[in-house]
């Protein structure tokens, strides 16, 4: 999979979906930002088996047992 | 004066029960310091003067009447202003929250208060806990330099003599990095095991709250005091805290310690290195073995922390970036605004490698007590410098600040940093210890004895405002 960072241009229509307006001068470090966590977080994420699952609320009870 | 500069609480506490020295001397002491030094350094965005004194002549009186609450009874302490403290501004260093006035304690300060503390005043940080170069605050190191952060306030103020002790939040590094920054020990607990009620929150599932000062035997008494469940914190949970100063003994003889041979010591400042191994070595003549290990990180797990980060907090913030975006500083508004427009697939695919990355280092340190690294790659950068080049690569002051404290955010893990060394340029340098889960323990009992063979956590920085 590839990520291809988005036209700065752009930003506004995506920003304006959810009622946020973004700061011209930060459109372009925006948009660097998301192409590279984008890129790194897939590189790692593409070689996990797909049913590798999130930990979407981190849960300290899951460490108990290692610290015993 | 001077005398009273080179106390911890472990001295001060004895001074106060023994008779020789009241809460208010101290009290006062404090706040002629921070009158003298503060122009200087702008570690506290609010001084409580009056009613610290109040305090102060309250604790006295306990004190003097028989009920001597435990060794922070009387003591001149901080909090870093994400915390809520009752009746007094918090307003997390922001324009958005300039004007809030909680009505009730954060957990943790309530502890504080109960444990018999004096609450000095309101620390500065970075933003929202959201950077690392905690504006306007210096080092008290050398001025010219930045205090790192995001609790740069609380590391410069326990640095500077402004007060004993003061609280940090820590997402990614802010308890840690200042610490090592300002030549001063601060640990962050193992996620869960120190209430967050009433902390403004950064990223619900990065963030930890824990204590920094100036001496080891300082973090496990306010450890001790301030860990435990919380129903206000569902994520505070009930498993036994110990008496964290019974494992101060110095004895580390059959401790294994894993040195990693990856990640850690990649792009570090050479004088950081030396100071390291300087350290490991120590560790070897105090009778623990040394255990090269391969942990399972790479710059990708910078990756994943900053998209969770990121939207968590873009979360948190949803709504006044809307109504107040103007009040954010450039650099937060950046992160906030990014963090909006991050794709859901990305924060979950952070989450899905997080786990990844947790259950892999778990395995590297079965057999090891404690993990054993630099905290930072470099001593404080300067003010006004965004970015550093440290071996391969260009690097902003947020991501050489995240490298190597974020990794143990992610997995949870407690974590503590240690001054282990100064540069050449006079600043000191962080030996960060890692432990197992709800373990603080060994991590505490690892710093003590290093710290009981050198002597870096007694020296102090030649201070603006001061004829010293």
């Amino acid at each position: 999979m590839t990520s291809k960072a988005i036209q700065t241009e752009r930003l506004d229509d995506i920003a304006m979906m959810v009622d946020l307006s973004v700061k011209e001068a930060n459109k372009v470090r925006i948009a660097a930002l998301l192409f590279s966590i984008r890129k790194g977080v897939l590189q790692k994420a593409s070689c996990l088996p797909p049913e590798n699952p999130p930990v979407l609320i981190f849960d300290p009870r899951r460490q108990i047992p290692e610290a015993q | 004066m001077s005398d009273i500069a080179d106390l911890d609480i472990t001295a001060a506490a004895a001074a106060i029960s023994s008779g020789s020295l009241t809460s208010l001397d101290l009290t006062e002491w404090t706040l002629q310091r921070i009158a003298m030094v503060d122009t200087h350094l702008k570690a506290f965005i609010e001084v409580l003067a009056d009613e610290a004194r109040t305090s102060a002549e309250m604790a006295d009186a306990e004190i003097r009447g028989g009920t001597y609450r435990g060794p922070l009874h009387g003591i001149p302490i901080a909090i870093k202003a994400l915390y809520d403290v009752k009746g007094v501004r918090t307003t997390a260093n922001s324009k958005v929250r300039q004007d809030y006035v909680p009505q009730t304690d954060s957990t943790v300060v309530e502890k504080l208060k109960d444990a018999g503390a004096i609450i000095l005043g309101m620390l500065s940080c970075h933003e929202f806990a959201f950077g690392f170069d905690s504006a306007p605050t210096r080092n008290p190191w050398n001025t010219g330099h930045i205090p790192s952060g995001s609790s740069g306030g609380t590391g410069a103020a326990i640095a500077a003599g402004l007060c004993f002790a003061g609280t940090g939040t820590d997402t990614g590094g802010s308890i840690r990095a200042p610490s090592a920054a300002n030549g001063i020990a601060g640990i962050k607990p193992t996620y869960g095991r120190v209430s967050r009620a009433g902390v403004a929150a950064l990223s619900w599932s990065l963030d930890h709250a824990g204590p920094m000062a100036r001496s080891v035997r300082d973090l496990a008494i306010l450890l001790g005091i301030v860990a435990g469940p919380d129903p206000r914190d569902p994520h505070a949970i009930d498993i036994a805290v110990p008496n964290y100063t019974d494992a101060l003994n110095g004895d580390i003889r059959g401790f294994r310690l894993g040195v990693p041979t990856n990640y850690f010591f990649d792009d570090i400042q050479p004088a950081v290195g030396d100071a390291v191994m300087g350290a490991v070595r120590q560790f070897e003549n105090l009778g623990a073995a040394i255990v090269p290990i391969a942990v399972p990180f790479d710059d990708r797990v910078i990756d994943s922390w900053v998209a969770i980060a990121m939207s968590e907090a873009a979360t948190y913030h949803q709504l006044s970036l809307r109504s107040k975006a103007d009040l954010y500083g450039e650099d937060v508004r950046l992160l906030l605004e990014a963090g909006e427009l991050t794709l859901a697939t990305t924060y979950i695919n952070a989450q899905r490698a997080r786990l990844s990355w947790n259950s892999s280092l778990m395995s590297a340190i079965r057999d090891i007590d404690a993990i054993v690294t630099p905290t930072l790659p470099n001593t404080a950068m300067k003010v006004g410098e965004t970015s550093i080049r440290i071996g391969r690569k260009e690097e902003t002051v947020f991501e050489v600040s995240a490298r190597l404290c974020a990794p143990f955010d992610m997995a949870g893990l407690p974590a503590a940093s240690i001054p282990c060394g100064f540069a050449p340029n006079g600043l000191p340098i962080g030996l960060q210890i890692v432990g197992k889960p709800f373990n603080e323990e060994t991590v505490l009992k690892v710093c003590h004895a290093f710290e009981s063979v050198t002597e870096y956590h007694l020296r102090r920085p030649r201070l603006p405002g001061l004829q010293n």
